[in-house]
């Protein structure tokens, strides 16, 4: 993949910020930024190509699945990032690869992209 | 002899006072009988018939499998007859949900059951707390490593506006001790808010900016901040507080500074408002050519606050004032989800 374009959604600004400056320096495109589960949505409604997004499981006080189930319906590639262990993560979304907080950016690629 | 704690009235006694459900299989006709405070907890009235099927339609189905495959292992004439298990309970009617604790006994003769009796004691009481133990864990646990995370972030923009390692550390530890003094006001718990006044007072307080009426003015209601602003606002205000140290109002001979605020409604929906006023700083900033740099105190007050909070800021630095107005929206919910409506 030339310069993936990926979405951050994360609700607390200065982790976004960090993952979007180290994910910048490998390469990424930031596609976009959003702090609740709404504006998630919508950024995934209005943008026209994404290749994957990191997903905070916990958005402002609100559990994050919705946006999960979005993702998974259009195909793409997500990482849950949480500050909880990943044995929260519902049986449901087993298949979706968790880093636990604070983690490495370069994980990200990794485990978004396992076959690149 | 006998031990006359042990005659039938005193264990009948002793029963109740634990609260034991008891079962057995009659050794003649093999039916296995219940006492009324089982079939109590099962939802079923004292005279009613019970079998092996209406035992299991009142287990929790997640736990059905696992109490058949132990009381299965409690009759085999191979084991050592005993079953020792705790499982959920809904009641034949599925409406109630209790966690309980079984002990049970086989004995056999040459292979035969001869006896199988157990007690049931319900366990809820210890179970919730229990639960509310591991949520507090889980919540801990969560907050420990969302706070290391915003640590991770914070040396990151650090060390991009610092020259010197020196420099570094000095910046450095001063924001990691906002972040401290801000966990001391969040563990006193929901019951006691932090207020907007007790923020500011603290932050300044914190670089030896006494409010002495004249050239440092704290002024405004009491008003509780949700707690999921109180982080993010004092590292705002330690960066505005900061600045004031280095370059602005609380280093100025002529300097004076304001922090005024107060509550507004417009629209059913409260807001916090709060104004930042650095005048009399031109005698520092001829010799500091700061005035654009975009530093953390300005990512956070532009970008951070209004990103995570519902709010709109402004900052402003001119060559002889600093001003800086936040909005904040008060109604919103602020409640985090509990581990249990993540799962």
């Amino acid at each position: 993949m030339m310069s993936p374009r990926i979405l951050i959604i994360e609700d607390e600004h200065l982790i976004a910020h960090a993952l979007r400056s180290a994910l910048r320096v490998s390469g990424v495109e930031i596609a976009g930024m959003a702090a609740t589960v709404e504006q998630a949505l919508a950024l995934l409604r209005s943008m026209p190509k994404i290749d994957g997004a990191l997903l905070d499981i916990n958005l402002r006080g609100e559990p994050a699945y919705a946006v999960a189930d979005d993702l998974i319906a259009r195909g793409l590639p997500f990482v849950f990032t949480t500050g909880y262990s990943a044995q929260i993560i519902p049986k449901g979304y087993q298949h979706v690869p968790v880093l636990q907080k604070p983690f490495d950016p370069n994980e990200i690629l990794t485990a978004l992209f396992p076959n690149a | 002899m006998t031990d006359p704690m042990n005659d039938a009235q005193e264990l009948r006694a002793a029963v109740d006072l634990v609260g034991l459900g008891r079962y057995r299989q009659d050794p003649v006709t093999q039916i296995i009988e219940w006492d009324t405070r089982l079939k109590a907890m099962w939802g079923l009235p004292p005279d009613a018939a019970v079998d092996l099927g209406l035992f299991l339609a009142g287990i929790h189905p997640e736990d059905r499998d696992r109490v058949q495959a132990a009381l299965g292992q409690s009759v085999d004439p191979e084991g050592d007859g005993v079953c020792d298990i705790e499982y959920r309970v809904v009641g034949v009617n599925g409406n109630a949900e209790r966690w309980v604790a079984t002990r049970g006994k086989t004995v056999f003769d040459q292979g035969r059951v001869v006896s199988f009796h157990g007690v049931v004691l319900d366990i809820s009481e210890r179970k919730r707390a229990e639960y509310a133990n591991m949520m507090l864990i889980a919540e801990l646990e969560h907050r420990t490593h969302n706070l290391l995370a915003v640590v991770d972030a914070l040396a990151e923009q650090t060390i991009l506006s610092c020259e010197t390692l020196g420099d570094f550390q000095v910046r450095f530890r001063e924001r990691l001790a906002t972040l401290s003094r801000v966990q001391g006001l969040l563990s006193r718990g929901q019951t006691t808010p932090v207020t907007i006044g007790e923020l500011v007072a603290l932050e300044l307080r914190a670089l030896g900016a006494e409010t002495n009426g004249t050239h440092v003015v704290i002024e405004g209601p009491e008003v509780a901040l949700p707690s999921s602003s109180v982080q993010i606002l004092a590292l705002g205000l330690h960066e505005l507080a900061t600045n004031a140290r280095k370059y602005g109002a609380l280093g100025a001979p002529n300097g004076s500074l304001a922090v005024r605020w107060h509550v507004k409604s417009d629209g059913g929906q409260s807001f916090l408002v709060l104004g930042w006023a650095e005048d009399g700083i031109a005698s520092r900033r001829a010799s500091n050519a700061n005035l654009s740099r975009v530093g953390l105190g300005r990512t956070l007050i532009e970008k951070s606050i209004p990103y995570q909070l519902d709010a709109h800021t402004r900052l402003e630095i001119t060559h002889d004032t600093v001003r800086c107005d936040v909005t904040i929206a008060l109604d919103r919910s602020d409640t985090q989800p509990s581990w249990d409506a993540l799962r």
